[in-house]
């Protein structure tokens, strides 16, 4: 069993299903794919500042996290 | 209308992940509710880590692992691929990845008051099911939480799910992913 931190008294519930792979089987058949724009991405901290990110903003964003990288030679990246 | 190009949900290969690069979160959204035994949901995970540091970056290699791609408003259906990494995700308060194994949302926390002050971690932890399913345990946020964010969001597919929701937290016998027990916590 996976460890998992918790904090106080919690409430354990075992799952109907056996498995994670039976649980996603069945989510795969019976569950739609979220609409394309239900969850937008959100910019910035709370206090004030919350913002539907735009596709410009996202793109600036990653274009400076790839510089960033490229300058460092890091090797870290998305791809598995 | 729902989005053709989404990959079928592998929570096998999402929450091992997750679980080797010791994230700490807890799972919100709809699934979440599917644990509570809500019928209507949609196929993608959310879930709402540990906003620190550390924890943001056990995160971005998860993300890293799972070959995600950022899900951006007009952009491509398989998502942007760049290197990502827990600056980036803390400057996001939400964020919608494509993964290898599914769609994968994370977020800072859940609206919890009118003023959009949101419940993270931390707050959602003291509240969360350990929902126990074959070899994993995963802190799924309560019911309460997921319906007061709900009504708060109030979106319409938010609109669409309350009732249902609200018939499972008013009746959680009926309601609940399995045989609830109260134990002592691990640690």
């Amino acid at each position: 069993m996976a460890k998992v931190q918790t904090k106080g008294s919690v409430r354990r519930v075992r799952s109907e299903f056996a498995s994670l792979a039976e649980w996603g089987d069945w989510v795969n058949a019976n569950c739609a794919a979220a609409r394309e724009d239900d969850t937008p991405v959100l910019m910035g901290q709370t206090g004030g500042s919350r913002k539907r990110a735009t596709h410009d903003q996202l793109m600036v964003l990653i274009e400076e996290q790839r510089a960033r990288y490229a300058a460092v030679g890091a090797g870290v990246s998305s791809s598995a | 209308m729902s989005d053709p190009d989404a990959p079928p949900l592998d929570p096998d290969a999402l929450i091992s992940a997750l679980e080797r690069h010791e994230v700490s979160f807890v799972a919100v959204g709809g699934l979440a509710a599917q644990w509570h035994g809500a019928q209507r949901t949609t196929k993608d995970l959310d879930v709402c880590p540990a906003w620190d540091e550390e924890n943001l970056e056990r995160v971005a290699g998860a993300l890293r692992e799972l070959g995600a791609r950022l899900k951006v408003p007009d952009g491509p259906a398989e998502g942007v691929e760049f290197p990502v990494d827990g600056a980036f995700l803390h400057r996001m308060e939400l964020s919608t990845w494509r993964t290898s194994a599914g769609d994968l949302d994370v977020l800072m926390g859940i609206p919890r008051d009118g003023r959009w002050d949101l419940a993270r971690y931390e707050h959602l932890r003291e509240n969360a099911i350990l929902l126990e399913i074959g070899e994993h345990a995963i802190l799924v946020a309560s019911l309460e939480d997921i319906v007061r964010s709900k009504e708060i969001a109030n979106r319409e597919p938010d609109r669409e799910a309350l009732p249902e929701l609200r018939r499972l937290r008013d009746n959680p016998v009926d309601g609940d992913a399995g045989q609830p027990t109260d134990a002592p916590p691990d640690d």
